[in-house]
């Protein structure tokens, strides 16, 4: 062993065994935490087909991962119908004044709360609705891309909007017409990186009862069902991996574009 | 001359800053006359140019422009009178991410509204499509037309701002060094368009250079600037080395 990495390496494993005894080994319910994980991990090799009274699991994990796409979408409908409005009163390019430090500070708000922070707050208003969910998806994600689209427009090469504005454009057409196509395709390549990531948060909105795979597997894991945690969690990672390839592919295209 | 002044500069002076830029300039285009703007780097060259486009507002003297007063406008008449103007610039200023017709179209953009400019420009009708062609044809790149603008060398983004100058239906094109970044032998070709177009058109043109020797060779008029101040303004027939030695600061021998 003279390789200092692996030496290092020996040293964080040992450290975390030392860590392990010093915590106790005492899992939920009592029983041994290795045992536990053992039985976790090993229902990952067989993720449960059906429920205990014999029903299929796949429709449920499909409806589920449905579920989780619909809020998700719908979340990203509403936040790029606030964002874009806001992305232009966010650049400098449209307009400065008290205006704009007023719509800088409204956005610079939505993004503060986090998605599961502001769900818990308006479960607390609005009950148990999809349209909880989905503003709460949609606002923190609004501010966001507000912000990142107006940066976006404001770092994109101005000359072609001044060459429009000396053909007689004013300053919105010579904005529009002249700056959006050049920030198009990396505002559309971060709307796509936003629906994954509202994919994600959506899946976890389940843990507060709407009918996302997060739901499925909140239930799962609380009857200490693991071989069903692992079907949700493999439906919930083949959900992702479609998304992640279908806005990767766009992404691509884009950049050859 | 029987033909009207399309540009008269009466005793312009510019002041940018601290820095007189121009003094006392006094300059005339008719519709159809071909200028060359020469003259050392400093000389004002641009700013007499961005005058004339009505980019920049003299403190002394009067700009006109087909007969327009351009320090006398309201901003809807200074819009329309924009209209009337093609400028090209060094680097063509067009937008990358558009195909070549969409630039083109980008030209009309002084005379509509901005969803009829939104419109013509993403979903351009066949009567467009077809304006865009003919002016592609007769800038020599027709078949660019539905090119993306990036994949374009810089000689012909240059030919496709111009083909968006002429897409506005101007009376009067400007050029502010337009072959500053492309190679001796484009250059020339490009000149020539310039003129070209600028003679079938009936266009008054003025274009600023740095060779005295495309501006000997293929225009009407040459005018040299030194300092701000006028130091020539004659048909090149008329002038001999000495008044370009004497422009660049150089004492004939």
């Amino acid at each position: 062993m003279t390789d200092p990495r692996a030496r290092v390496l020996l040293g964080i494993v040992l450290g975390g065994v030392a860590g392990a005894v010093v915590l106790g080994p005492q899992g939920s319910g009592g029983a041994p935490a290795w045992r536990v994980a053992g039985e976790f991990f090993g229902a990952a090799l067989h993720p449960a087909m059906t429920t205990d009274t014999g029903d299929s699991l796949i429709p449920v994990a499909v409806a589920g991962a449905w579920a989780t796409v619909k809020f998700a979408v719908a979340a990203m409908v509403v936040a790029l119908s606030l964002a874009i409005p806001l992305a232009f009163l966010c650049s400098e390019r449209v307009w400065r004044g008290p205006g704009f430090v007023t719509v800088r500070t409204l956005v610079a708000g939505m993004r503060s709360v986090h998605e599961l922070i502001l769900a818990v707050v308006l479960l607390a208003a609005l009950g148990l609705t999809p349209a909880t969910a989905i503003l709460a998806l949609a606002i923190p994600s609004a501010g966001t891309m507000a912000k990142v689209f107006a940066e976006l427009l404001d770092e994109a090469d101005q000359s072609p909007s001044l060459a429009l504005s000396g053909l007689g454009a004013d300053s919105f057409q010579s904005v529009v017409i002249g700056t959006v196509p050049i920030a198009l395709p990396s505002v559309i390549a971060f709307a796509f990186y936003r629906l994954e990531c509202a994919l994600r948060s959506s899946a976890v909105l389940g843990f507060f009862g709407f009918p996302t795979l997060g739901y499925h597997i909140h239930q799962a894991a609380e009857n200490l069902r693991y071989a069903e945690v692992w079907t949700m969690l493999y439906a919930l990672i083949l959900l992702m991996a479609l998304a992640e390839w279908w806005s990767g592919a766009i992404r691509r295209h884009l950049e050859v574009a | 001359m029987t033909k009207t002044a399309a540009i008269e500069v009466q005793d312009v002076s510019l002041r940018l800053g601290s820095t007189q830029v121009l003094s006392e300039v006094g300059v005339t285009v008719r519709a159809g006359e071909t200028v060359a703007l020469v003259g050392p780097s400093g000389s004002g060259k641009t700013s007499l140019l961005r005058l004339m486009g009505g980019m920049l507002v003299a403190q002394e003297g009067r700009v006109s422009r087909l007969g327009q007063d351009l320090g006398q406008l309201s901003p809807a008449e200074r819009r329309s009178a924009q209209a009337e103007v093609g400028f090209i610039y060094q680097d063509h200023q067009l937008v990358p991410t558009y195909r070549v017709l969409q630039n083109v179209l980008t030209g009309a953009i002084g005379r509509q509204r901005f969803w009829a400019a939104l419109r013509s420009v993403w979903f351009p009708n066949k009567t467009e499509e077809a304006s865009a062609h003919e002016l592609l044809e007769r800038v020599g790149i027709g078949e660019k037309l539905f090119a993306w603008t990036s994949t374009l060398s810089g000689g012909q983004r240059q030919r496709v701002a111009i083909a968006r100058a002429l897409y506005q239906c101007p009376r009067v094109m400007l050029a502010d060094e337009p072959v500053a970044s492309v190679d001796p032998a484009r250059a020339a070709s490009l000149v020539q368009l310039l003129v070209r177009l600028a003679k079938e058109d009936d266009l008054a043109l003025v274009v600023s250079l740095h060779s005295e020797d495309l501006a000997r060779r293929h225009f009407d008029r040459v005018i040299g600037l030194k300092d701000g101040r006028v130091i020539f303004d004659a048909p090149p027939g008329a002038l001999d080395d000495d008044a370009f030695l004497g422009l660049y600061g150089l004492e004939s021998a």
